[in-house]
């Protein structure tokens, strides 16, 4: 399969009345006009937190076989999207077809392909990776979700 | 299985390695329950069913956090091919629907108690038109809600299946499949 990204990066919600769905608009910084949301893809992965209200949002197919391997919040009350930057060490690969599972205050990602699948299986087999250890401190950037 | 995890509260990643047995999947489902993730689909060698990924460690449990030898307890279970499904975790049990199985993209639900391990390959469907054949499409679980029509009825617990994928043609209807009839 090989599809393409939206045209434009787009959030839907269906509301609990499911006669109602509303299309999340692209929040404005609060210092300037820069628009702070994840670029348009596919095949990513989400999940909820229904206690803060947050939804996070990792990887997904960036098309001609690239993944994107960003992390982002959404504070789905004031519509506001943060991307959660590392700042030293090396982000996981860029990922699609994966899941994303909220455990306590953990964000599993599990399986799925990456950048480095192979033309054969396309697939994250690779053991050279299982024993590469990977450590990535993240920090959120500014209270305004801007990069 | 690559496993990556973000921790909110320290803000770093950690890869967890885990065992060679288990394999690592594509458009698979995850379900938490009972403090395990439950992953359920297609894995890459071929194999398919239901892996069962434990978290808890002794690194974990001595607040740790190397990413090495992270021990995964694994169970795997074999259960029909399906990818690109969806898995929607009600009380013990795991409703599947929809997705590609060889190939061919279905509109089965099926049921998997995660308690018991006891799978059924067609849960009955007591009424109503399920939605068609699709892959790619979203399900979620609803409580009981007010459904606002032009006779307002009460539904829940239901699974709300959005969208969907069938040939050249995507779908974008939503369908209520209550819980009520299938209990």
């Amino acid at each position: 399969m090989d599809a393409s990204p939206l045209a434009s990066p787009s959030l839907s919600v269906v509301s609990e009345q499911l006669s109602h769905t509303a299309k999340i608009g692209y929040p404005v910084s609060k210092g300037g006009n820069a628009q702070c949301f994840p670029p348009p893809r596919n095949s990513h992965a989400t999940a909820i937190c229904q206690d803060t209200h947050k939804m996070y949002l990792y990887g997904g197919y960036k098309g001609r076989h690239t993944y994107f391997s960003d992390l982002w919040e959404l504070d789905i009350p004031s519509g506001l999207w943060t991307q959660l930057l590392p700042q030293s060490g090396i982000s996981p690969s860029g990922r699609g077809w994966h899941t994303l599972t909220l455990r306590k205050r953990e964000l599993w990602v599990i399986g799925g392909r990456d950048d480095s699948f192979s033309s054969v299986s396309g697939l994250v087999n690779n053991k050279t990776f299982f024993q590469t250890l990977i450590f990535s401190y993240f920090a959120i950037v500014n209270e305004s979700g801007c990069i | 299985m690559k496993v990556d995890v973000f921790n909110l509260d320290t803000q770093r990643w950690k890869n967890l390695k885990v065992s060679s047995e288990f394999k690592n999947m594509v458009s698979h489902t995850t379900n938490l329950y009972d403090d395990k993730f439950y992953i359920y689909g297609n894995a890459s060698s071929g194999g398919v069913g239901l892996s069962i990924l434990d978290p808890t460690t002794e690194e974990e449990h001595a607040g740790r956090i190397t990413g090495t030898h992270t021990k995964v307890s694994l169970e795997e279970i074999p259960f029909p091919s399906v990818q690109l499904h969806t898995a929607t975790l009600y009380e013990d049990t795991l409703y599947i629907f929809g997705g590609s199985a060889n190939g061919t993209r279905i509109n089965t639900l099926s049921s998997l108690n995660l308690k018991t391990l006891s799978y059924q390959p067609q849960v009955p469907i007591k009424g109503g038109t399920p939605p068609g054949v699709r892959s790619f499409h979203s399900a979620c679980l609803v409580p009981n809600i007010q459904v606002h029509t032009d006779d307002p009825t009460t539904i829940g617990p239901a699974i709300v299946i959005f969208g969907g994928f069938f040939g050249l043609e995507s779908w974008s209807a939503s369908y209520k499949g209550s819980f009520a009839p299938l209990l």
